[in-house]
């Protein structure tokens, strides 16, 4: 039996994304339930990743492959789960700041997220602090994350965290900011709660905010 | 020579003095008892005391100061006019959705469309037709309005257009052809936080009147007297402004008598980086003072239920004095305030037959909660009361009687118990009981009033302590000194960014061997405070001493220390602060200065500042001089608020430019 949750986060690890769905098939058959097969298959896989990730020892494109195993996984889990099941840790809202289109690194976090059992809202690129102050709003979500890729946009992080100042919804969120040229420093004149440089920091940093 | 006279109205007393301008003196000193209900009587009489003991002729008074409680005191009652509050474009759902609009202090609110984003570009264009239907159809109804507009801190037109449309349609329909006051929120403040702006202008809005009611009735007084010298009317942040400027701009003055005290407490013992412990008959309100100023809250000041935008002193205030109620437990323990009484020695001075009851009681014995303590009438009603609560209140006609009797006469105990705190919340009874003050007397410390009584009521309470008078009165003294120290502790960490628990046992345990005799224990703990105490309040001496013992640090108790709030009052400058905010827009290829009545562009940021530094001093100097000061110093203070991007990726990012004018004057002698 529990060779098959290895083979799970195996197959993930390597990125099987129709492995993958055919292994979680098979172990609901065999009477395993979805949130063994989601918390000792699948996170587990997510979590070698991304301490692999952060070791170096895998790159952007690979983890890409195995997040897409990861929901080609959940797509068979997901109508399985009660609302009780899903180990949810919170709910984080996140996007590619305004005037900013770049989104892997961005999907990657959330990838990572989703695998960590955040539940996450993707408001993707190009987003405007309006439609954070509307989704935090409408999700209520514990995190909001933001990125930004270019020097140029990085102030539209300001923006964002002045929008929600002035909405008074600033101290019911904590706010991560990330990117390639963001720095710890720069979170901080910003007033952002917390800085991650990359996508697996970014998970263990979300914990600890949650 | 020329002299300031200073008023302070306080929980307990209205004091006043008379300060040489020259030398800083203080020449008199008079005290009043604070009449809560028309804090104006207090006031006349403490004016008239201090000038008819220093035989002063009221023509040689040149500038009178007031630090007065009515704000504070009306926003925690929830005392004032009906106002009603237009907010441009905020977005309703939201509000209500979590559950800002509890925020909002008045039910009468507006939602007009309109309001800017956060760069101060226009959302939406306001909708003047739906603020003109909202004023007309409040004619009569309200005393003031509030606008206060999304990001207007970046872009304050809304709320201009907004007031001149609301004083154009309220003077047309005014008899003297004078508009309504209209508060505008950019005023106030010009941090972000659209709620918080809300809260903070309609607050200043219902206070208008009031403040406008006080001020005149002083300036009456002050022409009765008189006194012809302009009046002035100290704020949070210590610093004055002219009474007509003032009564714009109430909110303003909350928290203005500990900020008094802060500087009392600076210009009376001249030290600038000190901690300063005023011990009140209500209160201890522990300030810092830093660099010879006050130091203020950031995040505006908290008054009663409201979180404010205003930037007052950022004081710590316990109900905690020389008047505290003094009482024991069901356990026997000793409980010290927060709640205030009449002590019992002051009370046998004006009815000398309350000491027979006490030893009667002495020699009866008992143990309910409120032996020993007395309910006497302070005014008469103006509201309708229920026939139980008249009848009591008749009982009081003739003189103070003891509370034991009270509840027996009022059926069942805690029914009648609960009826004598509501006439009391009213105004209308004070309790009378033993406090610090009556300690002080039995102990020999302190004689003003009549010591038999507290010698009594201290014997009572000793007797269920099985202890003798004398040593309980010690423990009392004690327990209040260790109470400041617990306080000021707390206020230190505060200000340092931790919340102090007091119910984690070893937080208390480490305190407790710090203080006190160590309990035997094995750990040597010492608590000292850096900076030196400067207690002031007339029953420091008899507690401070202990405190700065407790904490190793030195202590000043100044001469006049039981009147420093009113020395503050003529102490401060006049003092006005403005922020303006330069960023870049989208794009960076423009900036724009927002300033406070403007935004405008420009290629550079070195251009918007250069406008900025061209274009404020001159305003804002004019504005402190319509505040009351003479000889203005216009200071400036710029913070560039840049950060580096990562290593490779080239440029630092420039954020914003943070510009603060200040413009600090004498108070002017002029009307």
């Amino acid at each position: 039996m529990a060779d098959i949750l290895q083979k799970i986060a195996t197959k993930l690890y390597e990125g099987e994304d129709k492995e993958v769905a055919e292994l979680v098939q098979q172990a609901l058959d065999s009477g395993l339930t979805p949130k063994e097969i989601l918390q000792d298959g699948l996170i587990a896989g997510m979590d070698q990743v991304g301490k692999d990730f952060k070791a170096g020892d895998l790159f952007v494109p690979e983890v890409l492959i195995a997040a897409r195993a990861m929901h080609a996984g959940m797509n068979v889990l997901r109508p399985l789960l009660s609302a009780s099941d899903s180990p949810t840790v919170g709910k984080y809202v996140i996007g590619t700041v305004k005037g900013d289109l770049h989104d892997i690194g961005k999907n990657l976090v959330k990838m990572m997220l989703e695998g960590a059992g955040f539940e996450t809202v993707d408001l993707g690129t190009d987003v405007a602090p309006e439609a954070f102050v509307q989704a935090v709003r409408e999700h209520k979500p514990r995190i909001v994350g933001m990125s930004a890729l270019l020097t140029t946009t990085m102030v539209n992080m300001k923006s964002t965290i002045d929008a929600l100042n002035e909405a008074g919804l600033r101290e019911s969120v904590k706010i991560m900011v990330g990117g390639a040229p963001v720095t710890a420093a720069f979170a901080q004149q910003i007033g952002a709660d917390a800085y991650a440089p990359d996508a697996a920091t970014a998970v263990d940093v979300a914990r600890k905010l949650a | 020579m020329t002299i300031a006279l200073g008023i302070d109205t306080g929980g307990t007393y209205t004091d006043a003095v008379l300060v040489d301008e020259g030398t800083g003196q203080v020449l008199h000193s008079a005290k009043a008892l604070t009449t809560r209900w028309d804090l104006s009587v207090g006031i006349g009489k403490a004016i008239a005391a201090v000038l008819s003991q220093g035989g002063v002729a009221a023509s040689r008074v040149s500038l009178v100061a007031l630090s007065t409680t009515l704000a504070t005191n009306a926003i925690v009652e929830g005392q004032g006019s009906p106002v009603c509050l237009i907010l441009i474009g905020y977005d309703r759902d939201l509000m209500r959705e979590f559950g800002f609009e509890g925020a909002l202090v008045t039910p009468d609110v507006v939602y007009v469309r309109g309001g800017h984003d956060a760069i101060g570009d226009e959302v939406e264009p306001l909708d003047e037709q739906a603020v003109r239907e909202a004023v007309a159809s409040r004619i009569g109804r309200v005393a003031a309005f509030a606008v206060s507009g999304y990001f207007a801190a970046r872009n304050p037109a809304h709320e201009l257009r907004a007031r001149a449309i609301i004083e154009e349609t309220t003077a047309r329909h005014s008899d003297d052809g004078r508009p309504l006051p209209v508060t505008c929120g950019h005023e106030l403040s010009v941090r972000l936080n659209a709620v918080r702006r809300a809260t903070t202008a309609a607050l200043n809005a219902r206070l208008i009147p009031l403040l406008q009611d006080l001020i005149s009735t002083v300036q009456r007084t002050l022409a009765e007297q008189g006194i012809s010298a302009p009046l002035m009317v100290v704020k949070g942040d210590g610093s004055l402004v002219r009474a007509d400027w003032a009564i714009l701009r109430p909110v303003e003055t909350i928290l203005s008598g500990p900020a008094a005290s802060a500087v009392g407490a600076w210009h009376l013992a001249g030290r600038r980086d000190v901690w300063v412990v005023d011990v009140g008959g209500t209160t201890t309100d522990i300030a810092a003072l830093r660099g010879g100023h006050p130091r203020l809250n950031p995040e505006g000041a908290r008054v009663g239920q409201w979180q404010t935008m205003v930037e007052a002193v950022d004081v710590r205030t316990t109900g905690l004095g020389g008047d505290s109620l003094v009482r024991l437990d069901g356990e026997r323990r000793l409980l010290i305030g927060p709640g205030r009484v009449v002590p019992l020695c002051l009370l046998a001075s004006d009815h000398p037959d309350v000491v027979a009851e006490l030893e009667r009681q002495a020699a009866q014995g008992g143990d309910e909660p409120w032996v020993g303590q007395f309910a006497l009438l302070q005014r008469r009603p103006v509201n309708a009361l229920a026939d139980e609560e008249r009848s009591l209140l008749r009982s009081l006609a003739d003189g103070p009687r003891p509370v034991t009797a009270l509840l027996r006469e009022g059926g069942y105990p805690l029914v009648a118990l609960r009826r004598l705190e509501r006439l009391e919340a009213l105004g209308l009874v004070a309790r009378a009981g033993f406090t610090p003050t009556d300690a002080l007397h039995v102990l020999g410390r302190f004689r003003r009033w009549d010591a038999r009584a507290s010698v009594v009521g201290a014997g009572l309470l000793a007797a269920r302590l099985g202890c003798a008078a004398e040593a309980f009165c010690e423990r009392v003294v004690a327990a209040v000194s260790e109470k400041v120290a617990r306080e000021l502790v707390t206020k230190v960490l505060a200000d340092e960014g931790v919340a102090a628990d007091w119910t984690m046992p070893a937080l208390d345990a480490l305190f407790a061997r710090s203080v006190g005799d160590g309990n035997g224990s094995s750990l040597n703990c010492r608590l000292g405070l850096r900076e030196p105490i400067v207690a002031i309040g007339a029953p420091a001496a008899a507690y401070m001493p202990a405190v700065a013992d407790m904490l190793h640090t030195d202590l000043i108790i100044p001469d006049h220390a039981d009147v420093a709030n009113a020395v503050g009052a003529v102490a401060g400058g006049v003092v006005q602060t403005w922020r303006v905010m330069v960023q870049p827009l989208p794009g960076g290829e423009a900036f724009r200065v927002h300033l406070p009545g403007e935004v405008r562009d420009f290629p550079t940021v070195e251009d918007a500042v250069a406008y900025a530094e061209r274009t404020v001093p001159a305003e804002l100097a004019a504005a402190v001089r319509r505040a009351g000061a003479a000889d203005v110093d216009v200071h400036i203070a710029r913070e560039d608020r840049v950060a580096m991007a990562q290593a490779g990726w080239g440029h630092e990012v420039y954020l914003c430019t943070e510009l603060t004018f200040t413009a600090a004057g004498r108070p002017s002698p002029a009307r």
